[in-house]
């Protein structure tokens, strides 16, 4: 699904170079289940977000669904995570404007999926996440692991390949992390949709079929479930 | 789609209570005050545009050819209209018009009603338009004059029943009362023309009006419009005129020249203060004109500073929205959808409070506007503007809001380009520069005011009362001695002029070797010296015991013949101004040469008209038996409203019919500066106006600078910072930004006022204190606008600032 080739990131600070990612290479198949981890500052956000193409590589090569990425200009990139990927964050980052259906319809919004469509799928997602009682709050009125559920919700709408979550139960306590990722397990079993997270919880990294461990940039260890 | 956008809007304009309510307030302000500004402004350029034949109308001006440099006047003499027509096919028409306010008893009233009195003759229908809604106006009835009433005479005094066929008369000033016959109503006449009136009245000029008048004949001078025929050039008609004029005039009557003003600049383009009341100011149109663009400037940067100074809250919701997958488009279309949201709430409130604060400024201007926004096409165009202004203005911060890359969201620090701060900062300077400028342009005209009104005029105006011009007939001598005898009254005196009445009574050209000047004649009994305080320098006054410096006033009236009385007028004793002697080298006690008349003593200048003008070389004479003139009464401090009692109740006795009119001397002389008092208001309200709002947009840059800057300040009070190091801390750099709007302004200021001062021909220099009092009040606003902001950031507890790390 996606390959990363000699990828490295770093930031000139007077006359070094101050690595974030240092020559990482890694394969992700489709229907894997990736847990990435390591200490504060190892470069596991930003390896993140460069698969996510949301952050630029210095240098390296970076294939995705066999498109080089890194040959790719912006709206080209914009256009391909738009199309293949969701991604689910530690803040939730839900817009505390819209309502919960609001907010899960949006990204269908940016698809032009059609209005009458787009109230479908909006149903049938809270339907399957049983938040439908739900749908005409805010934010601001749901508990932290009810907001996750409704960013989980968003980033599945549009039927993404890839799911890429930055610590997704940082927020959360035990309990509805635990839930989150059972559903994360769910999905990956039963949908087939792909998930690479970071996690700094070694019960939590458990739950994927792979545990890569960074270390100052550089993958450390990888350890097959 | 587009109901969604504005959905969000509203809702992110309501969760943001404060910062919305801060937006709203000041641009509701700046529209309001920018669309009342606008109005007056429209009002004033719709002047005289309304009749149907307007671009075809010109009034006939005259300016003396014998003195060089002399000002246009808005009269000529009468016969030129009529001689126009008979002798230059591009005359259509003329007419001859005069406003004036004249006293009628309209249903048999006592003293008459004082109403405008638009008196033509009656080719007006020619070229002016009413709708008739009684009678036959147009058809003139010959053996009267015609009057025909507007709607609303019609309506308040005759009360629904028929005025057509009645005859009125006045209570004239002077002669016997005039009879009128009402021939019509017509609809009211136009407010926004020169030419209002209550009524309309319609008379034939005598015969020898109606021609050029020979040279030892008299004539009057009066107000003359002619309609020219379609296509005429008006510079080649001009010419032509001219032409024609000294062809078949030039020696035999006064030498003039002709222009045509066109009727549409009238209003704003005359300076004839004393022949046409109704005028407006080109230059206030111009001056008003740039303050409602200010205003509308000024409240579009406070909406875009405030507007990019939110960025912090809404960085995180662009890069949410990216990650989304919206394109910069549509990022920048949800924030725009917010300006024009704001802009339509902000114009709807300034619409709700436009109607009450227009009737203010109608009280304020002392009349209607025609024009207001809610008639013909204004609000269509107002809503245009805005429209279009708000998507400008949205423009900006829409695209700086959308700029955030999506990975924003994935830190706490918002990075802020170094461009917007440039532009933020450039923002601020224009609009203290903006503010600083008005400011001091408000203190220069406080200023000049003050030297105006405050100004020794070179006579004495306290405890001075006038009584309008009155046809004394043979009793006015008794009637002033009478006057003297009331007891407050130190002095009295019969003049043909009075303070603010114009420079003199009389005036004639006066060759001066090359140069040609006009001398004005002050003629009044010999009290007049006196009762005005003029300061004698050199020689005497008049004698006030005999009458023997006084020359009988009809002798003056021109045509003398025999021999005795020009002998007396060619040794009539005279007073000279100092200015006057000097110009013209006058010697004590030997003729003047230069024209009849033996100065018997020199005063010092005093200022006859306002200080707008130029002294003018000025003669007193002292005249006796007026029949005609007014009088001014010199009291006693305080006792001014029993002496009016008294002199009122004296008045009734010996002139019955007259209606008594007076005024304060002192009064006299404001009412020359009304126009700049108003001016000087107007200047201060919107100095506060434009000054406030600007305060309003440096609050919202000082709260995004503190808010970008709190981790730094967190950080330096863990270190040990006060709350006074902080305050300095954030004010100092917006201290130097208002000191460098303030460096911006001077000049600029410096520059317009030292123009608008040659308006006057005696003004103050620009004093260098109103820009030391600008520049400390605006720092000083300044300094209270940041501490709302900087005093808070100060106390904010680092622990709570620090602990997002």
């Amino acid at each position: 699904m996606l390959s990363l080739q000699h990828i490295s990131k770093y930031y000139q600070v007077g006359g070094n170079k101050n690595y974030v990612i240092n020559d990482i290479s890694l394969n992700v198949d489709e229907g894997e289940f990736v847990s990435i981890m390591g200490p504060s500052g190892s470069g596991k956000s930003t390896l993140l977000n460069i698969i996510g193409m949301l952050d630029e590589p210095t240098n390296g090569y970076h294939y995705f669904v066999d498109q080089p990425v890194h040959q790719l200009k912006e709206k080209q990139r914009s256009a391909l995570y738009k199309q293949y990927i969701g991604f689910v964050f530690q803040a939730y980052h839900l817009i505390d404007e819209l309502t919960v259906a609001e907010n899960i319809e949006t990204p269908l919004i940016y698809q032009d999926v059609k209005g009458s469509e787009r109230k479908a799928m909006v149903a049938d997602m809270l339907d399957r996440f049983q938040i439908v009682g739900k749908k005409d709050l805010f934010p601001a009125q749901l508990s932290g692991g009810q907001q996750q559920l409704v960013g989980i919700a968003r980033a599945l709408i549009a039927k993404p390949k890839l799911i890429l979550a930055d610590e997704p139960t940082g927020n959360l306590n035990s309990k509805q992390g635990e839930e989150i990722m059972e559903l994360f397990r769910k999905l990956n079993k039963e949908d087939g949709v792909t998930i690479i997270q970071v996690t700094h919880s070694e019960k939590n990294a458990e739950y994927g079929s792979r545990i890569i461990n960074l270390l100052d940039g550089k993958i450390e260890s990888i350890k097959n479930l | 789609m587009v109901n969604n956008y504005f959905k969000i809007a509203w809702r992110s304009l309501v969760k943001q209570k404060a910062y919305s309510l801060i937006n709203i307030t000041g641009l509701s302000i700046g529209l309001l005050a920018c669309l009342i500004v606008s109005t007056v402004v429209i009002d004033e350029l719709s002047y005289d545009r309304q009749w149907s034949k307007a671009d075809r109308i010109y009034r006939v001006l005259s300016v003396s050819n014998v003195i060089k440099g002399d000002a246009p006047q808005p009269l000529t003499f009468s016969g030129l209209g009529p001689s126009l027509k008979r002798d230059l096919p591009e005359i259509e028409e003329y007419c001859r018009i005069s406003v004036i306010n004249s006293r009628l008893k309209l249903t048999g009233e006592e003293e008459g009603i004082s109403m405008k009195v638009l008196r033509a003759e009656p080719t007006f229908w020619n070229m002016f338009d009413a709708k008739v809604l009684e009678g036959n106006p147009h058809k003139f009835i010959k053996g009267y004059t015609n009057i025909i009433i507007s709607e609303r005479v019609s309506k308040q005094y005759f009360k629904g029943k028929a005025a057509v066929g009645k005859v009125i008369v006045d209570v004239p000033e002077f002669g016997d009362p005039e009879k009128y016959l009402v021939t019509g109503v017509i609809g009211n006449l136009p407010q926004n023309s020169h030419l209002q009136a209550d009524v309309v009245s319609l008379s034939e000029h005598r015969a020898q009006d109606n021609r050029i008048p020979g040279i030892n004949e008299g004539y009057t001078f009066e107000p003359q419009y002619v309609l020219v025929k379609p296509g005429t050039n008006i510079k080649a008609f001009t010419k032509k005129t001219n032409q024609w004029y000294s062809a078949n005039y030039k020696g035999k009557v006064i030498d003039y020249l002709f222009k045509f003003q066109p009727l549409k600049d009238v209003y704003l383009k005359s300076d004839f203060p004393a022949v046409q009341e109704v005028h407006g100011s080109i230059r206030n149109v111009y001056i008003f004109g740039v303050i409602a663009a200010l205003l509308l400037i000024i409240a579009c940067i406070n909406f875009i500073n405030l507007t990019v100074s939110r960025i912090f809250t809404r960085a995180r919701e662009t890069g949410v929205r990216k990650v989304l997958g919206a394109g910069t488009a549509q990022i920048i279309i949800r924030f725009l959808a917010e300006s024009v949201l704001f802009f339509t709430i902000s114009f709807g409130i300034a619409m709700v409070l436009y109607p009450i604060l227009i009737r203010y400024v109608e009280t304020y201007l002392g009349h209607s506007l025609v024009i207001n926004l809610f008639n013909g096409i204004f609000l269509t165009v107002a809503v245009a503007v805005i429209a279009i202004v708000s998507l400008l203005t949205g423009l900006y911060p829409a695209w700086y809001l959308s700029k955030p890359k999506p990975t924003v969201i994935l830190k706490d620090k918002i990075p802020t380009s170094g461009v917007s701060n440039l532009l933020k900062q450039g923002l601020i300077v224009g609009q203290f520069a903006i503010s600083a400028t008005i400011i001091i342009a408000t203190l220069v005209v406080r200023y000049q005011v003050n030297f105006m009104t405050k100004r020794d005029l070179g006579f004495d105006k306290s405890n001075l009362v006038n009584i309008d011009f009155t046809d004394w007939g043979k009793t006015g001598g008794d009637f002033k001695n009478a006057v003297k005898q009331i007891p407050g009254v130190t002095g009295a005196s019969i003049t043909n002029w009075y303070p603010s009445s114009g420079s003199g009574s009389m005036s004639r050209g006066v060759n001066l070797g090359k140069n040609k000047v006009t001398l004005y004649f002050i003629q009044g009994d010999a009290d007049l010296s006196y009762i005005m305080g003029f300061k004698l320098q050199k020689g005497r006054l008049f004698n006030q015991t005999s009458n023997a410096d006084a020359i009988s006033q009809d002798s003056l009236m021109g045509g003398v013949t025999d021999l005795e009385t020009k002998r007396l007028i060619n040794n009539q004793p005279i007073l000279a101004t100092e200015y006057t002697a000097k110009l013209i080298g006058l010697k004590l006690n030997s003729p003047a040469g230069k024209f009849e008349g033996i100065p018997i003593g020199v005063v010092s200048d005093f200022y006859s008209e306002s200080l707008h003008n130029k002294i003018k070389p000025t003669v007193i004479q002292a005249i006796k038996d007026q029949r005609y003139g007014a009088i001014l009464i010199k009291t006693l401090p305080g006792s001014g409203k029993h002496v009016l009692e008294a002199v009122n109740k004296l008045y009734k006795s010996y002139y019955p019919a007259r209606p008594f009119k007076y005024n304060w001397v002192s009064d006299l002389i404001d009412r020359q500066y009304r126009t700049d008092f108003k001016l000087q208001q107007l200047f201060t309200c919107f100095s506060l106006l434009i000054i406030f709002l600007a305060c309003i947009g440096l609050f919202g840059v000082v709260a995004f600078a503190t808010e970008q800057r709190i981790k730094e300040i967190g950080i330096r009070k863990v270190l040990g910072a006060s709350v006074q190091d902080i305050v300095t801390l954030i004010s100092v750099d917006f201290i130097k930004l208002i000191l460098v709007a303030f460096i911006v302004a001077s000049p600029i200021a410096w520059y317009a006022m030292n123009i608008w001062l040659q308006n006057y021909a005696y003004h103050v220099n620009i004093p260098i204190g109103a820009f030391g009092l600008a520049g400390i009040s605006i720092v000083a606003l300044a300094l209270i606008t940041i501490s709302f902001k900087s005093v808070r950031a100060a106390f904010t507890n680092p622990a709570e600032s620090l602990r997002a790390e």
